[in-house]
């Protein structure tokens, strides 16, 4: 058991329940112990950052102030599901190192709140943790069914391999293809892995929204992808909820499951759809679900 | 430095424009940039964009401040890091058009691309100030109570399908962070107005 601290972010406890719930379901079976930051608060978001950014950069730092007490001395590892959060928190992590002043600034508004931040936070995505930390054969043993027949589309989204990673390549990743193939599944062809969502654009600019979902719900369909596979809740929003209006704008009709990695890892261990909330999503996953065996 | 305030003349140039924006950190894009259009390449919204994002760098150094602040190029940006990752000189873009979000929102300029930007990072704000974290049931109602209600219509067969699967949390949970993150949000605050 490797213990990381843990940071669900807000989607979690509502739109991407079914992701938190699967990430329950497979974690522990995999050796990996996630203990969620002490009341923890929201990283800001993109959002936050069009208003200001130091302030924003404080309230994200604030979880990471915590991380580093719950680490006690050694240096923590924060854990992020989401994307925008993991986006959020590292680029915290990486602009504090680079400039003094803003720490300094930072650790000046978390003096009001009794904290200070150290520095010494690695803020990683849970899909790297999967990946990465999870010894092959550990995984391989743990898979017992079999996902020959299914197709399946890697959709990494924008923010995971931006801006500043160690994880894979900003444009042209193949971590997450390879981990698809590792759990059993077929891989389709996906030239718009890390193209954007549409964030927030769903609520903003619904018709701009529309195009882009569109251009990523496109190549999954032509490439005959039984579901896209996300690692972040807005993504899986975007791309499951906004099917309709995509077709409408494209002059298409689009049926396609978007299921999260953690659903698609619980499928291959034998886990039950419903103990990874498959039945949650608005795209229904079941001609998926009768292809594995 | 050689002068980059070159290539374009207007009647009433503002220069003063250009000094601010170098000022702030993230802002040296504006005098480093080389004009090659990358990022105007890579940007997945460009062509919903009154200005590029190249073309936007131009204006800030050659003084449009108004047609810069009022464009909806900046509220157009979605923040994927496409063009960040790409640019040859390593500029931060996507931290640039954050920059002058914030100048724009506090100067006061609206539009109706930039206003629904505008209502949701408020409201999105609000809701943490409030909250500690962010409630998207809650964060929707006061946006579209701001926007306009009557588009909320067109969100019903995806908040029903939500509801039904238990994915609205229809009442605000107060994090027991709430405190606290309002505490560091009033210090951080202070000490911008001290500095200022």
């Amino acid at each position: 058991m490797t213990t990381y601290t843990y940071y669900p972010g807000c989607s979690l406890d509502a739109t991407g329940k079914p992701y938190g719930t699967s990430v329950a379901a497979t974690a522990p079976a995999l050796g990996i112990d996630l203990k969620e930051i002490l009341d923890w608060n929201c990283c800001g978001a993109t959002a936050y950052m069009s208003y200001d950014h130091v302030e924003a950069f404080s309230i994200a730092s604030r979880n990471l102030a915590i991380a580093e007490e719950m680490a006690g001395n050694g240096a923590a590892q924060v854990v992020a599901p989401c994307s925008a959060c993991f986006a959020v928190l590292n680029n915290a992590v990486h602009y504090m190192a680079e400039d003094a002043k803003l720490l300094e600034r930072v650790n000046d508004a978390l003096g009001a709140a009794g904290l200070h931040y150290e520095g010494s936070v690695r803020v990683r995505h849970l899909l790297d943790v999967y990946i990465n930390d999870v010894p092959e054969e550990v995984l391989t043993s743990k898979v017992t069914r079999n996902l020959e027949m299914v197709r399946l589309a890697p959709y990494y989204g924008c923010q995971i391999v931006r801006p500043k990673n160690e994880f894979d390549h900003y444009d042209a990743p193949t971590k997450f293809d390879e981990y698809l193939k590792l759990l059993g599944a077929q891989v389709v062809y996906y030239p718009v892995k890390t193209k954007c969502c549409a964030g927030t654009f769903i609520t903003t600019q619904p018709s701009i929204a529309a195009r882009m979902i569109g251009l990523l719900l496109k190549p999954a369909q032509d490439n005959g992808a039984d579901a896209i596979v996300t690692c972040c809740p807005l993504c899986q929003f975007n791309l499951d909820n906004f099917q309709k209006e995509a077709g409408e704008y494209w002059g298409r009709k689009f049926n396609i499951p978007v299921l999260y990695f953690t659903q698609v890892v619980g499928l291959a261990m034998g886990i039950a759809p419903e103990e990874l909330d498959l039945g949650k999503h608005r795209v229904s996953a079941d001609a998926l679900l009768a292809k594995i065996t | 430095m050689a002068d980059i305030r070159i290539g374009v003349w207007q009647d009433q140039p503002d220069l003063k424009f250009l000094d601010e924006i170098l000022a702030m950190p993230g802002g040296e894009a504006a005098a480093a940039c080389i004009q090659c259009g990358t990022c105007s390449g890579a940007c997945p919204t460009v062509r919903d964009m009154d200005s590029s994002p190249r073309e936007i760098v131009a204006l800030v150094r050659a003084g449009y401040r108004d047609r810069v602040l009022r464009s909806n190029t900046i509220w157009m940006c979605a923040s994927c890091y496409a063009c960040y990752v790409r640019c040859p000189k390593e500029i931060k873009i996507t931290d640039f058009m954050y920059k002058l979000k914030q100048m724009a929102m506090r100067a006061g300029y609206k539009s109706p691309a930039s206003k629904r930007a505008q209502v949701l990072a408020k409201k999105f704000a609000g809701n943490i100030r409030w909250l500690g974290r962010s409630n998207e049931m809650w964060l929707l109602v006061k946006y579209f109570l701001s926007t306009n209600i009557f588009d909320a219509l067109k969100y019903a067969g995806m908040g029903l399908s939500l509801l039904a699967t238990g994915r609205l949390e229809m009442l605000p949970k107060k994090s027991k962070s709430a405190s606290e993150v309002r505490k560091i949000i009033a210090r951080s605050r202070e000490g911008e107005a001290m500095r200022q």
